[in-house]
């Protein structure tokens, strides 16, 4: 049982070191690409941005929305009316520092992390790496390095407008329902919201895209000969995301905010 | 004269057995293979894709088995191979895909890109839209394109990997020609036409021929 325990985090940890390494690796690769003034490579960069953080805004603000209005009226429920300031403070407690950064990568996950390991294992399985590393095109640059950034620049975009949709969305719904003034759920909002709390939020947002990236590159990339693995391999990349975003949003909210 | 390549008792993979073999710089050769998966594989091995079990394989004066990734890389930027399906890849567009290399190593300019791309599409014949997604184009489109991106490149050697099967006799000639020409355009050039079918090779105008009999290579 210890064991087989001590086994799985040692694996667990080799996994994480492995993602940690490619991360890494992407930052001599994009320094590379900007000497070389490598334009397709910030073609791909863009289209991920694009892909990832463009086409998901409208779902993100509406998400947000709607968690501003939910979180709003629970506290309203649990705490009255007159608590105004507090509604402020909890909505930045539980938006900002948790929600906002969380939601946004769960949402990324199930859109453009399939894609991503989707698209890359079927251009494994065509050959089209071989054909680019045949062109003295190595894959680690051209389409690890731009989907990593293009995912955590736009994970860490997104997570800003969510959290401006919510807490300002929050206050027209507690504003309209409960005629709560701007000025006492602006003191409650800024009196929590520190530069500190922003940082750590923004901080959670990128490692988010990061890793989200990492892991679906690798997932896309693992796959073998048979067209069947492509499901597959998008199945495992949302689950062992969805997996690192919890574990990372529990260390990195232990580690700042305890 | 210099060998462009040479295999030196190479086993690799089921596909082969032992195999021992030079092509000579500056010819253009024909390679016959048993199978196409053998065609592919020495493709893969010349470029450092794929690793021998045991031998040894030199490209262009680099032994590939002990080559850096760095000096792979710039091995593989004097080599140039048209693959049987043409070898592009399926999320850019046409255009995109014949520039590829001359814009991911910024050879040129953009304006000038776009000349020699052009010079290079006019060579091949291609006649087909440049915004397409290769998916989108036929066999003969598709080979036309990574035959008119591999000219672009200017190689010291390239490979035509099995490109002539498939293809209507008139298609045929028109790759040969093309090939034949950009072949003869600059002497230290070396062109290797790998096929597994003789039949094929007997169409190509080449200054010297191998065959792999069985799963061995000789001259």
């Amino acid at each position: 049982m210890l064991g087989s325990l001590a086994d799985r985090l040692i694996k667990l940890s080799d996994y994480l070191y492995d993602l940690t390494e490619m991360i890494l690796r992407a930052f001599p690769n994009c320094l590379a690409a900007i000497r070389q003034g490598a334009r397709p490579v910030f073609s791909v960069y863009l289209r991920q941005v694009y892909f990832t953080g463009l086409e998901a805004f409208k779902i993100i603000m509406v998400t947000a929305l709607l968690i501003g209005t939910v979180v709003i009226t629970q506290i309203i429920s649990i705490a009255g009316a007159g608590s105004e300031t507090l509604t402020g403070k909890v909505i930045v407690w539980i938006v900002v520092r948790e929600l906002a950064p969380l939601l946004t990568a769960i949402i990324v996950v199930a859109r453009s992390g399939t894609a991503i390991a989707a698209e890359l294992s079927q251009m494994k399985i065509a050959g089209e790496i071989d054909y680019l590393e045949s062109l003295g095109i190595p894959a680690a640059t051209y389409l690890i390095m731009p989907r990593i950034f293009g995912v955590a620049t736009a994970v860490l975009v997104l997570t800003v407008y969510f959290e401006f949709a919510a807490v300002l969305g929050g206050f027209l719904v507690a504003s309209l329902g409960w005629h709560v003034p701007w000025e006492q759920y602006a003191q409650g909002v800024f009196s929590v919201l520190t530069l500190f709390e922003l940082a750590v939020s923004l901080a959670k947002s990128v490692l988010f895209g990061l890793f989200i990236a990492a892991i679906c590159c690798r997932k896309g990339l693992s796959v073998g000969r048979s067209v069947t693995q492509i499901p597959q391999a998008a199945t495992k990349a949302v689950m062992q995301s969805l997996f690192l975003l919890f574990l990372i949003d529990g260390v990195v909210s232990l580690f700042f905010l305890l | 004269m210099e060998h462009a390549v040479t295999f030196d008792k190479v086993l690799a993979d089921e596909l082969l057995e032992e195999v021992s073999f030079t092509i000579p710089g500056g010819c253009l050769t024909a390679a016959i293979t048993a199978r196409q998966e053998e065609s592919d594989l020495l493709v893969k091995l010349m470029l450092g894709l794929a690793q021998p079990l045991s031998g040894s394989i030199s490209v262009l004066g680099e032994d590939v088995g002990a080559a850096s990734d760095k000096t792979l890389n710039a091995l593989r930027r004097s080599v140039a191979v048209v693959f049987s399906a043409g070898g592009l890849i399926s999320n850019l567009k046409v255009w995109e895909n014949l520039v590829l290399p001359l814009e991911y190593y910024s050879l040129y300019p953009p304006n000038e890109i776009e000349e020699r791309g052009m010079r290079a599409l006019q060579r091949v014949g291609y006649a087909g839209g440049l915004m397409e997604l290769p998916g989108l184009l036929s066999l003969y489109g598709r080979r036309q394109i990574g035959l008119a991106r591999a000219m672009l490149v200017e190689p010291r050697l390239i490979i035509y990997d099995e490109i002539l099967s498939g293809l209507s006799g008139e298609q045929r000639s028109a790759i040969i020609e093309a090939a034949e020409t950009f072949h003869r355009e600059s002497p230290g050039r070396t062109s290797i036409f790998m096929t597994a079918s003789e039949e094929t090779v007997r169409e190509i105008p080449v200054e010297s021929r191998m065959a792999m009999k069985g799963s061995s290579m000789h001259d």
